[in-house]
């Protein structure tokens, strides 16, 4: 076993695992770097260890890890309403 | 292979999980949003430069108000999986997003023009079964 790998198997020891739902209640309105996720049978991520969150998305997206299970994610309500709903804002 | 994934009709758009090779090998798993009315998928630049795909630029993007993002590059993506579907090689906009978004990607008519697609809001799946050639 490496050092890294050592490292890792610590680092996700030291960690709860959470449930989506328990890590939306947690971290509210943040960007999650998740490792070493579960999936549910459609492939849904279900549970995994935070490893990093934040309201800055740019620091979770560079946040480092050694794990080979990543995912991101966003615990609050996407504020995304389609590119016509900027147009419809702006328009003269 | 026909797949059926399942989204959640509760939220605005249709919201589904897709992953991204890294530069290392490794699968990056994000958020996206199936968007019918983009021509072309856009990925972030933030995602992008964190699979080590682009590096981000030290000018300041500035997103177009009336639009929601700003392209600014185009990139193959080495491998991309989205409703179960891996393509190899998959070209993307590069763009800039707002985080409140909660997203890393649109993903575009350039995606499900490859496929038979079902919206099926009624049993909240999305049916996808490649062209026959």
């Amino acid at each position: 076993m490496t050092s890294h790998q050592l490292a890792h198997i610590l680092e996700v020891m030291e960690r709860e695992r959470l449930s989506w739902q328990e890590m939306k209640k947690r971290y509210p309105d943040r960007w999650l770097l998740i490792v070493d996720y579960e999936t549910d049978g459609a492939d849904r991520l279900v549970s995994g260890f935070v490893a990093y969150h934040s309201t800055d998305m740019h620091q979770v997206a560079q946040a480092p890890t050694q794990s080979d299970r990543i995912a991101f994610r966003y615990t609050g309500e996407s504020t995304f309403r389609g590119l016509r709903s900027y147009a419809h804002r702006y328009a003269l | 292979m026909r797949t059926v994934t399942p989204f959640d009709t509760s939220q605005h758009h249709i919201h589904t999980e897709f992953f991204v090779k890294d530069e290392s090998g490794r699968h990056l798993r994000f958020d996206g949003v199936i968007d019918t009315g983009a021509p072309w998928t856009e990925f972030s630049d933030e995602f992008l430069a964190r699979a080590g795909l682009v590096e981000l630029s030290d000018d300041e993007i500035p997103i177009k108000l009336e639009l929601g993002t700003q392209k600014y590059a185009k990139i193959l993506l080495p491998s991309i999986t989205i409703c179960g579907h891996t393509i190899d090689d998959f070209k993307v906009m590069v763009s800039r997003f707002d985080p409140a978004w909660g997203i890393a990607a649109l993903i575009g008519l350039d995606f499900f023009r490859r496929f038979k697609v079902t919206i099926d809001y009624g049993q909240g799946v999305l049916v996808c079964e490649p062209l026959s050639v």
